[in-house]
């Protein structure tokens, strides 16, 4: 009697596992070949391990928090001083630091820069200039690179008039 | 009458004589500031430090160039920016001013006080104040043209932009006669005044943001004339402390 009873109860528990056993077969090589189409996939953590969760299986994708955006309006204006203050240098690692500055997401920086720029007063910044210049997309600041390019170009008053006067 | 403006009398250097500004000739960018605010100080004077820049074209007369039965005469175009200035300057004062600022100091909150036009020179982490206000000036030809607002219960004015008919000198002063270029433009300005904050945010003065632009004007290069154009400026918020 108890034979009888307990027969159907474990043909029915073997036959669950096994469908279980199956669908997580099936499941974890779908993941696997999905995987190994994605150019960036870990082919070889692939193969340390059977199956990795992506991050995005284990934290949901949300959209970013937006973080505060709006810059402190007292570091801009130190940020503009000390653009200010490195235009008066001469060396290469003062003006790379300005040119860098050209493409900064704050236009007041950017428009701080080029002034940097044009009292740096050096032909050598002409050419990243006009790199800037093809990137930039506002119209104004087209015309105020290009006035600044045009600008860098002319001669200093000071290397020429003062030290080869006119008779 | 413009609550802004002052009539502040000035001497002007000329090369060979001084002459005195007229009362009517205000003077107010080089003042500096409408006080609005407040802070300065018990024990420490607070200052504002702004930077004066100039980015100016020179023109003068080429040398005439034969070639065969043709002779070329071009007029030259020269770049001229504030480290030109402050070569000049150091020139007349026998400083290096190499890597120097220019700049122009105000004692914040107190609009009666006298501006200084400074060079800042740091050498080995030591920094040097020249004083070099003799050798700038600024007149107002026209009174201004303002737009602003002021709290007629107490008298404070909020922030604003006074537009005007100006004047820039730069000039030999009779202590230092040796300056290698002088020269005068005259344009149409923008002074704005803002706010100048301190380090809790709170607002503690007040600061002229002044610019000329497309000036023109005149100036002499060892004794040969030149015509300038462009644009002169004196702005940022800095502010500094001194005991």
């Amino acid at each position: 009697m108890r034979i009888r009873i307990l027969f159907p109860y474990l043909l029915l528990v073997g036959a669950t596992l096994l469908f279980v056993g199956w669908y997580r077969f099936q499941t974890g090589r779908h993941a696997s070949l999905q995987a190994a189409a994605t150019p960036s996939a870990p082919v070889a953590a692939d193969k340390a391990s059977p199956r990795l969760p992506a991050p995005t299986e284990i934290l949901p994708i949300t959209p970013a928090t937006p973080v505060a955006t709006t810059p402190d309006p007292q570091d801009i204006d130190n940020r503009i001083a000390d653009l200010a203050e490195l235009a008066m240098n001469n060396d290469a690692d003062s003006l790379n630091l300005i040119l860098a500055s050209l493409t900064d997401a704050n236009p007041q920086i950017r428009a701080a820069a080029l002034e940097a720029v044009i009292q740096f007063n050096s032909p050598e910044a002409i050419p990243p200039l006009q790199a800037v210049l093809a990137k930039v997309e506002l119209p104004q600041e087209k015309v105020d690179v290009q006035a600044a390019i045009d600008y860098l170009k002319l001669p200093s008053f000071s290397q020429t008039e003062t030290t080869n006067p006119q008779p | 009458m413009n609550p802004k403006s002052k009539k502040i009398s000035q001497r002007f250097l000329t090369n060979d004589k001084i002459l005195t500004m007229k009362t009517y000739l205000k003077l107010f960018l080089f003042a500096g500031l409408t006080s609005a605010g407040v802070s300065s100080s018990q024990a420490t004077q607070t200052n504002l430090v702004q930077a004066m820049a100039f980015k100016l074209t020179a023109w003068s007369q080429g040398a005439p160039v034969t070639n065969g039965n043709t002779v070329t005469i071009k007029a030259n175009s020269q770049s001229v920016v504030t480290k030109d200035v402050l070569t000049w300057l150091g020139v007349a004062t026998t400083n290096n001013f190499t890597g120097a600022q220019l700049l122009m100091v105000n004692q914040l909150g107190v609009p009666s006080s006298k501006s200084h036009t400074i060079v800042r020179v740091k050498v080995a982490g030591v920094t040097n104040n020249v004083d070099v206000s003799a050798f700038f000036g600024v007149i107002t030809y026209a009174p201004t043209v303002n737009s602003y607002s002021y709290n007629v219960s107490n008298n404070v004015v909020s922030a604003g932009k006074y537009y005007g008919y100006w004047g820039f000198y730069f000039l030999e002063t009779t202590n230092n006669p040796l300056l290698p270029v002088t020269f005068h433009v005259n344009g149409f300005g923008v002074d704005s005044v803002v706010n100048v904050t301190g380090k809790n945010k709170m607002v503690i003065g007040m600061a002229d943001q002044f610019g000329i632009t497309n000036a023109v004007g005149t100036g002499l290069v060892n004794g040969n004339p030149f015509l300038i154009t462009g644009n002169v400026s004196i702005t940022g918020k800095n502010v500094e402390t001194q005991p």
